[in-house]
């Protein structure tokens, strides 16, 4: 588990990390979002032990990160912009490597390596930009690490690529104990692979929870009352959002299925649907509560 | 704990990664190896005898200034090369992601450049070895050069790196970390080093130099500390001395001091440097402020001063105007520098005012003397001795035993003399500066160094009027003290003399003494000088002069300490009162001298002098046989340059030569007199 207890981070007069409690479960797919300067790769870079919190510390499954090799080798940060040593080929870069991750799986590599159509004996500075970011998550996958540091990993990847890479870090997640922490300016790209959502913004973290528990208990209904209908929407349901058009009602709320469909039948409407959420739409919901306009932060 | 194997493929893959560089280190190595092997055969092809050959080459073993550059040099590139990850972001989140102790990283960096250093210097120094034993000239000497070159030249390397390195550490950019290694190594000795004599050499009128003022100030910059390390001591070139170790003790103790003090500093700075700060500037921001203003006060202080001199020290107050411009360009600059933006010139307008208001008061505090320097005139009881040095006597080439200065009561004479020195110091600095040539005639600067009991020295410089002159001398002339801080030859070793020469009407001559002549002629020479008072001294011409070769003490310490292995030559006067000298040279040494002029035959007189306002030498010629005769007993022989010590009797307005007949036909000869004869001379014709 990874717990942040009260880590700010200024650069000179500008503040980057402010103040931020969080706690990441193991074996959780951590996804951090946020706009540029949200503080997203620094936070990450935190967790790395790249960067030495001005406040509060970083532990991992207890211990402080901070220029602590044991708990360095249970992590593996990938850049949003790897560096390779130069003349180096990727079979370099992992012998490299593979001396300070001891549990480095090298068939696993060399199969990854085939399968993404990678050459291991070329030197890495002729790849491209997106193979290069290929090899970082290869690399860092095949460190056989529990915490994955992944800092705007899956840009500058082709959707196929990336629908690869999500489909292996799944399974890596199932099959061994990782726990990959994503950093990404994108919601769209942590929807469909994340468990678990933090949302940073100006330093601060606005929001973090559970996706299941942010899916499963937020709804959008709409429904239709008859003429006569006397209702107070308000006191029966909690609702995030309400808008009327005519008759027909469009309401987001907290609450499970179950709970809506039984208020429902009790109100009896002409008509009602239950519809599930997008996590953009739960986003918005979220952030307008607390007083913010998400459109304008994460896109 | 990092684990060895980690630590250890840190390590390879740090040496693999900088092969360019590594390269680059051994091929300079290797040139160095064909410079010896060149040297080597150089001195086994001359055709000199064996122990010079081997002399030669154990020479070759010594530490040199060539190699010391040249492990400047590698330390410069080998700290540029491991350092400079740190001012690249992706390589600082590479290296600073990977499961190893920030302070191992460092060990790993400063030990495989000590490596990359070390190895082939050790090669070098065993290929050395091996030439010299080659040839048949290896030795235990040239074993211990050998040594003390791989000493020194790790002290080097290693003061150098550190330096290089702490540059590198403190600064986010490779250029700027180069600017830090030069503001390391040009601070001390140049800023701080040159700043005092600069304001004092502006600001006060009676400040001379010296060297142990700023000498200090070079054993804070790795590149000044180099060069005293391999410096050899010029004054003993003549005996072909080079590096000893004796004479290095306190650089190599202050090498090892910084050396140990450089480490802790990297090894602190490393371990709390900020991984952001790769890219930026400066990686201690809370520091610039310091470092702006360090550099920022003696900066301004110099371009005050510098714009100054170039009005040719005509106007102070452009101090005042190149103050404020120097601070403000200066502060600008590097704001520019530490922001990555021109825009940068105007930020921190109130320590940019804070830096040019202490280097004001810094001016202010030389220009109004607030510390008294100019009036400083010790008390008699705080003093142990006073070390005149007349300007007519001494040009500074004192080659006798250490200056004692004058003691007791021609030191309380001296003393009442110096109150009106003191007072009218401004004035007649003013007259021999400002005035016209006969309003200056006869002022001369005078140097005293006031020798206090509690071991400090001070030296004053004053221009004395020739009244005050006269009225020093009269104090100080006729004692034994003053004659032997003056004239070298009291307390000298004779034996560093490799000529005497005598001049006397109208002739030179070399003489050839035994050691035994010799020390008889200086001894009767210095019983007749003991003798001279200043009343004889001030009103008579010598007729003749010795001129005695020398070479340079080995223990001296002054002003010829830059030249190397020169000799120097001192002129002696005869007088006419110096009966025994003149009996010596007459009856035991056959010289047959003349002291007077009265006998020889002079056809004609030439004056001439330099007129400034036209540029152009001017003259006129006497034939007057009978005017000539009448002066000729006044005329001493000699040359204008021969004068040093007795400017205050003759009178150099005009430089004279007369034709005299010889057996071979006529003769031009440089004659000079006193100034009542010149103003007589003068009435005879008109310069043209």
């Amino acid at each position: 588990m990874i717990e942040i207890k009260q880590v700010s981070k200024s650069f000179e007069k500008i503040e980057a990390v402010k103040d931020i409690d969080l706690k990441i479960r193991s074996q959780y797919i951590f996804g951090m979002l946020g706009t540029n300067g949200a503080g997203k790769s620094t936070l990450l870079r935190m967790m790395a032990g790249i960067l030495m919190p001005g406040q509060g510390e970083i532990l991992i499954d207890g211990q402080n990160v901070w220029d602590n090799p044991e708990v360095k080798k249970r992590c593996f940060y990938i850049s949003d912009e790897q560096f390779f040593f130069p003349n180096a080929t990727a079979k370099d870069m992992v012998t490299f490597y593979g001396r300070y991750y001891t549990k480095f799986d090298y068939p696993r590599f060399e199969e990854l390596l085939n399968k993404f159509g990678l050459d291991g004996d070329r030197k890495i500075q002729t790849y491209s930009k997106g193979m290069k970011k290929q090899l970082s998550i290869l690399i860092g996958l095949c460190a056989n690490v529990s915490y994955l540091f992944c800092d705007e990993t899956f840009d500058g990847l082709d959707p196929v690529m990336r629908q690869g890479i999500k489909s292996i870090l799944a399974k890596e997640i199932d099959e061994r104990e990782l726990t990959p922490v994503i950093a990404s300016h994108n919601l769209r790209e942590l929807e469909d692979i994340c468990d678990h959502i933090g949302l940073l913004h100006k330093g601060g973290v606005l929001l973090s929870k559970e996706l299941s528990d942010l899916k499963c208990n937020m709804h959008k209904i709409q429904c239709v009352f008859p003429e006569d209908a006397k209702i107070s929407l308000y006191k029966l349901f909690s609702i995030l959002q309400l808008k009327q058009k005519g008759r027909l009602i469009s309401m987001t709320v907290r609450e499970s299925e179950e709970d809506i469909r039984k208020k429902m039948e009790d109100l009896c409407p002409v008509y009602y649907e239950i519809l599930p959420l997008s996590l953009e739409e739960i986003f918005i919901s979220e952030t307008e509560v607390v007083g913010y306009d998400i459109k304008t932060l994460i896109y | 704990m990092t684990s060895k194997r980690s630590y250890i493929n840190l390590r390879r893959e740090n040496i693999k990664h900088r092969i360019g560089m590594i390269l680059i280190t051994f091929f300079f190595f290797f040139l160095s190896m064909l410079a010896y092997l060149m040297s080597v055969q150089n001195i086994c092809g001359r055709d000199i005898k064996g122990e010079e050959i081997m002399k030669g080459i154990t020479d070759l073993s010594r530490p040199e200034p060539g190699f010391g550059i040249l492990s400047m040099g590698a330390a410069v590139l080998l700290a540029i090369s491991s350092f400079r990850y740190l001012h690249s972001k992706t390589e600082v989140d590479f290296y600073h992601s990977l499961p190893i102790r920030r302070r191992e990283i460092l060990y790993i960096l400063l030990s495989n450049d000590t490596v990359l250093f070390v190895v082939p210097l050790a090669f070098v120094l065993v290929f050395r070895c091996a030439v010299a034993a080659a040839v048949g000239y290896f030795s235990r000497s040239f074993l211990a050069g050998s040594f003390w070159s791989a000493v020194c030249y790790t002290a080097i390397f290693a003061i150098t790196y550190l330096t290089m390195s702490l540059a590198m550490m403190m600064t986010g950019n490779n250029f700027i970390g180069l600017l830090g290694f030069c503001v390391f190594a040009g601070y001390s000795p140049f800023a701080l080093g040159m700043l005092y004599p600069s304001l004092a050499s502006t600001f006060f009128e009676t400040y001379c130099g010296t060297e142990t003022q700023t000498g200090i100030f070079n054993y804070f910059s790795p590149v000044s500390l180099t060069n005293l390390l391999l410096s050899v001591d010029n004054r003993l070139w003549r005996d072909n001395r080079l590096w000893r170790w004796e004479e290095h003790v306190a650089h190599l103790a202050a090498m090892g001091v910084w050396i140990i003090v450089l480490l802790t500093i990297n090894y602190l700075l490393f371990e709390r440097r900020a991984s952001e700060m790769a890219g930026k500037a400066m990686a201690f921001p809370k520091w610039n402020p310091i470092i702006r203003f360090l550099l920022v006060v003696p900066a301004a202080v110099y371009v005050g001063l510098g714009l100054y001199a170039v009005s040719f020290t005509s106007f102070k107050p452009w101090i005042i105007a190149g103050v404020v411009i120097g601070g403000f360009f200066v502060h600008g600059v590097i704001e520019c520098i530490y922001q990555f933006d021109v825009r940068g010139l105007w930020s921190n307008k109130r320590q940019m005012l804070a830096s040019i208001a202490v280097s004001f008061l810094i001016v202010g505090f030389f220009w109004l003397d607030l510390s008294g320097f100019d009036q400083y005139c010790p008390k008699e009881e705080e003093l142990a001795s006073v070390v005149v040095d007349s300007p007519y006597v001494s040009d500074g080439s004192f080659w006798g035993k250490e200056r004692k200065g004058v003691t007791g009561e021609t030191m309380t004479g001296t003393l009442a003399v110096l109150d009106d020195i003191i007072r009218e110091n401004d004035q007649n600095k003013d007259i021999l500066t400002n005035g016209v040539p006969d309003q200056s005639r006869g002022f001369s600067c005078y140097t005293f160094t006031y020798r206090l009991k509690n071991g400090k020295e001070a030296r004053r410089e004053y221009v004395l009027s020739p009244k005050l002159q006269d009225e020093l001398m009269e104090q100080v002339f006729d004692t034994m003290e003053y004659k032997k801080d003056t004239y070298s030859l009291y307390t000298a070793d004779w034996s560093l003399v490799t000529d005497v020469e005598v001049s006397y009407p109208v002739c030179t001559e070399t003489l050839d003494l035994t050691k035994e002549q010799r020390s008889e002629l200086f001894r009767i020479y210095l019983e007749d000088h003991a003798g001279l008072d200043y009343k004889t001294a001030g009103n008579t011409l010598p007729f003749g002069q010795f001129s005695i070769s020398h070479k340079l003490n080995l223990s001296d310490d002054d002003y010829y300490s830059g030249i190397g292995g020169a000799e120097t030559s001192e002129a002696y006067h005869i007088y006419p009162s110096f009966k025994k000298t003149i009996k010596y040279l007459k009856e035991e040494l056959g010289v047959d001298v003349q002291t007077s002029m009265k006998d020889i035959e002079i056809t004609s007189l030439t004056a001439s002098r330099y007129q400034e306002s036209t540029e152009q030498w001017e003259s006129f010629d006497i034939y007057d046989e009978e005017f000539i005769s009448s002066i000729k007993e006044k005329l001493c022989y000699g040359d204008v340059l021969w004068l040093s010590g007795i400017e205050q009797v003759v009178d150099t307005s005009i430089d004279i030569s007369v034709t005299i007949k010889t057996e071979s036909g006529e003769e031009i000869c440089g004659v000079y007199t006193d100034a009542e004869t010149v103003e007589k001379i003068k009435q005879q014709g008109t310069f043209e």
